[in-house]
């Protein structure tokens, strides 16, 4: 076992591990774009500084700037299952059919419908996990001040 | 009628060598089950493989119990005693074996039809973002190493025991080991961007449990149903087996000698003949025999 863990844990100290499956955050750092979806009405939402704080900080670590798609939440989540898109922003409930295909990273907000409650998340596209580290991390960052 | 109270004195020692390991194997299974139950996350391969740990309970638990019904002695509902008991958990065994094997398979085969790319996130500890996949490693390395030293130990055991039930739990550890590295070599592949890798290893790897599996389902379906008596691991007539109708035919030339197995003992019957005046089947010379209590009975039918 010790000679499977000494070529990953050299990787993980070179800061190239995990990858993304399909090279995600390669992309954007060569295009200098992020291609972002944002779900209609996500964007009129009372929470927009904090969707648009959250992807200044992303743009900031990529050294990318984030190209805005604004539609309906099917057609955009297709889009990103594809790989046209990068990330897309919206609500999505907790027992959302796209929970499989996609990844829903933590939320930016949440607010109660009902019993239950909906997420203003941050989705990437399945697999891509060095590109989910970077969301996940900026997310953190911005919501704990830092 | 084996009218015997407890196992033969020539194994209690050996026995009581296995409870305590097979107790130990429980242990260690549990604290597997818990470590791979808490970082698997989403993944379908962590999932699969805390199945699998889960189905590795089976054959230590059914040995657990086939050994306590086994020293009993018989009784008005069951004349033969309880030998047989030992074979009803080596066919439980068996069954959880093949059940790995192909639940291994099914899984990787649909991982790999779908292409399916699995997400590991992260999580912050003391303000640093720690990969997932780091906690499904450590659970993974982890989970490979109580079943391959386990394993290793059941192997003598079963053969001084002739347990077919710690023989097959023996292959069980080694499918939770490989299924252990197939798991690790799967996150880690995961890691590199090879979304195929945990796939394709848990694919070679089941097919191997598989034939184990169907191997030692043939076997315990053959004793079930008073097969002859099988060598360990194999199918053939054990040489045990073969030494006892050898020494049975020299005494007896002209009659049938016919055997099954009942756990881990070897009933004779011998067809054609009464049992000559002051026969003690104790005394008969078997040469090739060196473990006495492995022969149970020599019955006569004339």
């Amino acid at each position: 076992m010790k000679y499977l863990l000494l070529p990953i844990m050299l990787l993980a100290g070179c800061g190239d591990y995990p990858r993304d499956i399909e090279g995600t955050l390669g992309r954007i750092e060569t295009r200098g774009t992020i291609a972002v979806g944002i779900i209609a009405g996500a964007g009129d939402h009372a929470d927009r500084p904090k969707i648009e704080a959250y992807l200044s900080r992303v743009a900031q670590a990529t050294r990318a700037q984030p190209r805005l798609i604004v539609d309906a939440a099917e057609p955009l989540l297709l889009r990103l299952e594809g790989g046209e898109l990068d990330l897309v922003i919206g609500e999505v409930a907790a027992d959302t059919p796209w929970k499989t295909d996609v990844a829903i990273l933590e939320p930016i907000t949440t607010r109660p419908i009902g019993d239950t409650d909906i997420s203003l998340s941050p989705i990437a596209r399945n697999g891509e996990n060095r590109w989910i580290m970077l969301l996940e991390r900026e997310l953190r960052d911005m919501q704990e001040g830092g | 009628m084996s009218e015997k109270r407890g196992h033969p004195a020539e194994i209690r020692q050996d026995i009581a060598a296995a409870v305590r390991l097979e107790w130990w194997n429980i242990g260690w299974s549990i604290s597997i089950i818990v470590a791979m139950g808490l970082a698997m996350g989403s993944s379908q391969a962590m999932k699969t493989a805390w199945v699998e740990d889960t189905l590795g309970l089976v054959p230590p638990i059914a040995f657990l119990i086939a050994v306590r019904y086994e020293a009993r002695p018989s009784n008005k509902r069951f004349h033969y005693g309880f030998d047989r008991v030992n074979g009803l958990g080596f066919l439980i065994a068996a069954v959880a074996l093949a059940a790995v094997g192909l639940l291994l398979l099914r899984d990787a085969m649909i991982a790999l039809a779908k292409a399916e790319h699995v997400t590991i996130g992260s999580t912050r500890i003391f303000g640093h973002d720690i990969w997932l996949g780091w906690f499904m490693l450590a659970a993974q390395a982890y989970a490979t190493i109580p079943p391959l030293i386990i394993g290793r130990k059941e192997l003598p055991l079963a053969e001084r025991l002739r347990d077919k039930l710690i023989h097959t739990d023996a292959l069980m550890n080694k499918a939770n080991w490989q299924t252990g590295v197939a798991g690790f070599l799967g996150v880690a592949g995961l890691g590199f961007g090879l979304w195929w890798a945990d796939s394709v290893a848990a694919a070679v790897i089941s097919l191997s449990i598989i034939w184990d599996g169907a191997k030692a389902l043939r076997v315990a379906t053959s004793e079930l149903v008073d097969g002859i008596p099988c060598a360990l691991g194999g199918s053939g007539l054990s040489e045990e087996a073969e030494a006892v109708e050898r020494a049975l035919r020299k005494r007896f030339p002209k009659c049938r000698v016919l055997m099954r197995e009942t756990g881990r003992y070897i009933r004779a019957e011998v067809v054609g003949a009464t049992p000559p005046r002051g026969f003690d089947p104790d005394k008969l010379d078997i040469p090739g025999l060196d473990d006495r209590w492995r022969l149970e009975t020599i019955a006569f039918r004339p």
